[in-house]
């Protein structure tokens, strides 16, 4: 019975004091609220029936203190309430965000991010409610119920058969109530989600929809979910509906009943009044925990699914693991010659199995400062061998050595430094232009900076800018297009001065004009780095010095443009789509 | 394709949203949903009344029970109380229970006729509403108001009336039974309002401060983990943990200053509902001493004071989810009241079937007054032609494509097919007879024959299939796991970009349209794929005119004339031969292509 729930309170080791400390005070307050009738009983025997104004003042005063005391120490109960679960939030936070930090890509392709905000964000939430709810409520349940058998049993015996027959009546209420309604409820937000998605869809696709004149089509279709959706809702609704008014029916009719044989024992003496009406308080009062039991039932459904999504995150193995005997290399040595050797390559499935193979028989090789290209279409696999470099994805037969050093075999951070990427989402972090391209060297200089941006063809748009580099990058870079996004990422690459740049289809958004431009700067300044462009656009790679061509996986050409268009079927057919052929 | 659109600031011809409305009318307004059905409501608050006296009588007739008991305690006489309670209890359930079905239809009727109201709104809306902002911004308003406002009907409501309701026949039954017990119970009620109040007061500036932190904290969270890619490429992961940590640590700080003060209400509040209980204990007992009171009038009192607390904390607790739910249903019904902007003239007649002859007259548009995006465009399409159009990027290529199909009016200047004004015929009419193909090929989650079909409803299976061969989409389609009835997932993402496309141009064909205009997609595909999404393209265009916005210069090669445009003006016409010869801006264009390796004369 949940045993992630369980797995996670182990959490908690170390850190049980303040727990019990929490419940101790919830007991305490829960006794003083139950000794509130008992005041009421005295003051109903003793002060009225009695004639006595003292006794009668004094049981007033003290229910008074009682109320007062039971306040103070449930205040106190949900202070340690709201610590433990927002510490609790915190820590869950710290141990997923921790774990991502050691995922490689191949990681991330099995959690991407709408999935880890997901668990990030509402999973966490949800157990952040269910501890808060627990710790303000768990100790009440059992000290009421009994604190009040032992009160009616001294007090009222004769009574007390009515107790042990409506106790169960309403557990039995409250237990139907929560294993109906959790079906329910599900049922009501799946039909919610297939709402939202005809209205998705509808809104997205608007232009379709007006192209075919498909609005009346579009209302039906909309008209249908929503039926669905209002009688799945209303379920729930009617349950809840016939729920507490039965509760109240079964505490009124024992209400009735109290009142009879109350009356009956009275005559047999066994029993005062006063006692007839603390009995009847007593019953309300039991009746509220249990209702926060069958709250927190469901809730605890729900933290279970949590804890077993957050689970599976923190159990992940990361997908590129560092190397066991690193070789020191020094990054200034290095050259930046690559050599593939019969590399393979297959993305992992999901469930951990190898999946199809995506790149085959992989051999090339790149000497120091050459500026090399990878043309293929969608799919062809040269994004997926450029990130097999910098250990972005592990090959899965071969090596890939640079200067003669299997990749595996150099620390990760060495090798991040030696190889720089400027992949193919160029995504910016918010805050100021310099600290986006200076991200990966923070150390950078002034100079340093601009030289790179000014590489990057970046330069130009961003000193024309009022603030210049210390201009505002907003959340993903929108407020800037994305031809000066790409420019900014390649910036960012440049400044840390690798011996190998990667460039993803990096240029997709520029013109011809500018490409030309970031190539011809990229040449001069990085003359002695082993530049690679990966690019689906022959004219991206019309200048390399040598220009690897991919389809399904496979080198099927290698060489310059000219070599190549005389060569290469594939290249001439690319060449005459793309370019259309020879201009007279 | 129209994505430069979403990034242009506030257009003019975007229009404006309707301004916001006092909330009392905005309350009035929501309510009328609800009070559309007058003989169920009323039915629902006879019910209410009711279930709620006899609610109240129970305690009566349990303190004049308990009266008997002290005085003279006689079973007979007790039996008819004890019945009477018996018999209220039942009276009470049912009363509640029916009352509560009743409401609940209502309102569930009430969520269903909002909901549908909003979305054939949005149906009639023109281009500009959607164009307005991102998709994602109008779904999540659309979706977070809508829940907002079901929340509140669906507990809010019921809390106002049924509470209120209830708040009013306990004081009265308080005050007709004994005044001076009256004043006793109720002096607390003051102290506990401001209480409330002041809980309430000093809770919103707080809880504003956590949702900010809160929407910080999700702000990094998705940021740096969207970019998680960047962060492992340049070994940022220590730089990462550490701002986020701090962060964190912020949220947690808020957000126990604001849980616990939220917290705090109800223990302060059962408090004051004591001390109300041990006043009225008090008077009570004194006034019993003095023999102004019994004991039975006391219990009753006691119980009184406390089905009293209940909806005044209630009230209290839920007043903010009043509040926000006037707010959302104000936006919801801003949606209500917007309208389309491009309207159809009075009476105007349906566009009869065209032969495809286009004529575009002085065009001038601008989406923001000043900020003009076509300026002067003048040119003719002869039925069957081909029409290429290039020019750099925010030249207005995309935007003619708005134009010839009417999704925004001119500013100046006319256009006409086969000689009628587009502006003087229906809107559907016209739109009917264009092809549209766009950069981004969407598709429904629905099966591949309805995606077909979606472009004419009464198209037959065998119309489809005829299509589809003719767009070299057959072929796939085959393949597919059940082939023309294999359900497509979200957005058609089970097929690749290619095969999409080649869909989309099968849904053209079915609709058969004698004018195309194609927004040509960047070239996402492989090579085999483009050979056939050329082939169908070409076939499609056959025989009818086409616009080609082309971002690829070798797709408008063989056009019958290019239109190239640069900063909205059309600048050159011809055909690619002309253009050349001309050695212009085109010729320039065309050449940065080959980056100077210009190939020797095959």
């Amino acid at each position: 019975m949940l045993p992630n729930v369980r797995r996670f309170i182990t959490i908690y080791k170390g850190y049980e004091r303040p727990f019990w400390v929490s419940q101790g005070l919830l007991a305490i307050a829960t006794l003083f609220t139950l000794l509130i009738p008992l005041m009421v009983q005295t003051l109903i025997d003793q002060g009225l029936m009695q004639g006595d104004r003292d006794a009668t003042v004094q049981s007033v005063l003290w229910m008074v203190l009682f109320a007062v005391l039971a306040a103070v120490f449930t205040i106190a109960n949900a202070v340690y309430a709201v610590n433990f679960a927002e510490y609790t939030a915190h820590a869950v936070r710290m141990f997923l965000y921790r774990k991502i930090q050691t995922f490689a890509f191949g990681n991330l392709d099995q959690f991407p991010t709408s999935v880890l905000m997901v668990r990030m964000t509402s999973d966490v939430n949800a157990i952040k409610a269910v501890i808060q709810l627990v710790i303000l409520s768990l100790a009440q349940a059992p000290v009421m119920f009994v604190g009040a058998l032992v009160l009616i049993y001294l007090n009222s015996p004769s009574l007390m058969w009515i107790l042990v027959v409506v106790m169960p009546l309403v557990v039995a209420l409250l237990g139907v109530f929560v294993l109906k309604l959790g079906p329910l409820f599900e049922l009501q937000q799946q039909k919610l989600d297939q709402l939202n998605q005809v209205l998705q869809e509808s809104l997205a696709g608007v232009r379709v929809v007006k192209a075919f004149v498909q609005g009346e089509y579009e209302n039906r279709r909309y008209d249908r979910a929503n039926r669905q959706l209002r009688s799945a809702e209303l379920r729930p609704m009617q349950y809840s509906a016939v729920l507490a008014p039965s509760l109240y029916l079964v505490i009124n009719l024992a209400i009735a009943a109290i009142l009879w044989f109350g009356g009956k024992s009275l005559l047999a003496d066994n029993i005062t009044v006063g006692e007839i009406l603390a009995f009847t308080q007593y019953l309300s009062t039991i009746l509220v925990p249990l209702v926060v039991l069958a709250v927190i039932a469901p809730q605890l459904t729900a933290a279970e699914a949590s804890a077993q999504r957050m689970f599976e995150v923190l159990d992940a193995i990361p997908a590129v693991p560092p190397p066991a005997t690193p070789t020191a290399l020094h990054p200034d040595a290095v050259q930046g010659r690559i050599v593939f050797e019969q590399v393979n390559f297959a993305y992992p499935n999901r469930d951990g199995s190898t999946g199809a193979t995506v790149l085959r028989n992989i051999n090339l090789a790149i000497a120091p400062g050459q500026t090399v290209a990878f043309l293929g279409a969608t799919g062809s696999g040269k994004s997926t061998l450029v990130n097999l470099i910098p250990r972005f994805y592990d090959v899965t037969a071969g090596r890939i050595t640079i200067d003669g050093v299997d990749v595996r075999e150099i620390p990760l951070t060495t090798l991040h430094q030696l190889v720089g990427v400027a992949l193919q989402e160029s995504v910016l972090f918010s805050g100021k232009v310099r600290d986006n391209v200076c991200y990966g060297k923070p150390a950078a200089t002034e100079a340093e900076m601009v030289e790179a941006a000014q590489a990057a063809d970046a330069h130009g748009f961003v000193a024309a800018m009022p603030e210049g580099y210390d201009a505002a990058v907003a959340r993903r870079g929108t407020n800037f297009s994305g031809g000066q996004r790409q420019r900014l990422a390649i910036a960012r690459a440049i400044t840390v001065k690798p011996k190998i740049l990667i460039l993803d289809d990096s240029t997709s958004a520029l013109d011809m004009a500018t490409e030309a431009r970031v190539q011809a700067a990229l040449k001069q300044l990085m003359a002695t780095t082993t530049t690679l462009f990966v690019a689906q656009r022959i004219s991206t790679v019309i200048t390399a010095d040598q220009i690897f061509l991919l389809d399904a996986g496979e080198i099927v050409a290698q060489g310059t443009h000219e070599t190549l268009l005389q060569s290469s079927p594939l290249y001439q057919d690319i060449y005459q789509s793309q370019l259309g052929g020879v201009p007279t | 394709m129209i994505k430069p659109l979403l990034r242009r600031p506030v257009k003019s011809k975007a229009g404006e949203p309707p301004s916001p409305q006092p909330p009392l009318a905005v309350l009035r307004r929501l309510l009328r949903y609800v009070t559309q059905y007058p003989w169920p409501l009323m039915g629902a608050i006879a019910l209410l009344l009711v279930g709620t006296v006899l609610g109240l009588v129970i305690p009566y007739w349990l303190g004049a029970g308990l009266n008997i008991l002290t005085t003279t305690p006689d079973l007979t006489l007790l039996t008819p109380l004890v019945i009477g309670i018996g018999v209220a209890a039942l009276g009470n359930w049912l009363a509640t229970l029916l009352q509560n079905l009743i409401l609940n239809r209502i309102v569930q009727q009430a969520l269903y006729q909002i909901r549908r109201e909003v979305f054939e709104r949005m149906q009639t809306l023109s281009l500009n509403f959607f164009d307005r902002q991102p998709i994602g911004e109008l779904m999540s308003r659309i979706t977070n108001d809508t829940d907002v406002v079901a929340q509140f009907f669906r507990n809010g409501l019921n809390l106002l009336v049924s509470e209120s309701l209830k708040l009013v026949l306990i004081v009265l039954a308080m005050v007709l039974l004994n005044w001076r017990l009256a004043i006793a119970a109720l002096a607390i009620t003051p102290l506990m309002l401001a209480f409330l109040g002041l809980i309430g007061r000093l809770t919103s500036p707080v809880f504003t401060q956590l949702q900010e932190q809160v929407g910080e904290l999700n702000g990094l969270l998705e940021e740096t983990v969207s970019g998680q890619k960047v962060i492992i490429a340049y070994g940022q992961q220590q730089e990462a943990i550490a701002t986020f940590e701090a962060v964190s640590i912020e949220a947690r700080t808020a957000g126990i200053k604001a849980r616990l003060l939220a917290l705090l209400s109800r223990p302060v509040t059962l408090v004051l509902t004591n001390l109300a209980v041990a006043l009225v204990a008090l008077v009570g007992g004194l006034l019993t001493l003095r023999g102004q009171a019994d004991v039975g009038v006391v219990a009753t009192f006691l119980q009184y004071t406390r089905q009293f607390a209940i909806p005044i904390t209630n009230i209290a607790n839920n007043l903010d989810t009043l509040l926000g739910a006037i707010a959302a249903a104000d936006r919801i019904f801003g949606i209500l009241d917007e309208r389309p902007t491009v309207l159809d003239v009075p009476q105007a007649p349906p566009l009869p079937p065209i032969q495809g002859h286009v004529q575009v007259r002085d065009v001038d548009f601008s989406y923001v007054q000043g900020r003009p995006i076509l300026k002067h465009n003048t040119f003719t399409a002869q039925p069957g032609e081909k029409i290429g159009l290039c020019g750099p990027t925010g030249a207005g290529k995309s935007t003619i494509i708005n134009l010839i199909t009417r999704y925004y009016d001119l500013d100046r200047g006319e256009i006409l097919i086969d000689g009628h004004n587009i502006a003087t015929v229906r809107q559907d009419s016209l739109r009917q007879q264009i092809g549209i193909v766009l950069q981004e090929a969407f598709l429904f989650s629905d099966t591949v024959m309805n995606n077909l079909r979606y472009a004419r409803l009464d198209a037959t299976d065998d119309d489809c299939i005829a299509a589809a061969q003719q767009a070299n989409a057959h072929d796939f389609i085959l393949r597919l796991p059940q082939g023309y009835d294999t359900l497509l997932s979200d957005r058609g993402s089970n097929l690749s970009q290619g095969q999409r496309q080649l869909l989309t141009i099968a849904r053209m064909m079915v609709q058969n349209p004698r004018l195309v205009i194609l927004d040509e997609a960047t070239s996402n595909v492989d090579t085999r794929t483009e050979q056939k999404i050329q082939e169908a393209l070409d076939r499609l265009m056959q025989g009818r005119t086409s616009f080609v916005i082309a971002h690829r210069l070798s797709t408008i090669r063989n056009a019958d004339r290019i239109l190239v445009l640069k900063a909205g003006e059309i600048i050159e016409i011809g055909s690619h031969d002309e253009l050349m010869q001309r050695q212009g801006f085109y010729y320039d264009l065309f050449l940065s292509q080959f980056k100077g390796k210009v190939p020797s004369a095959a």
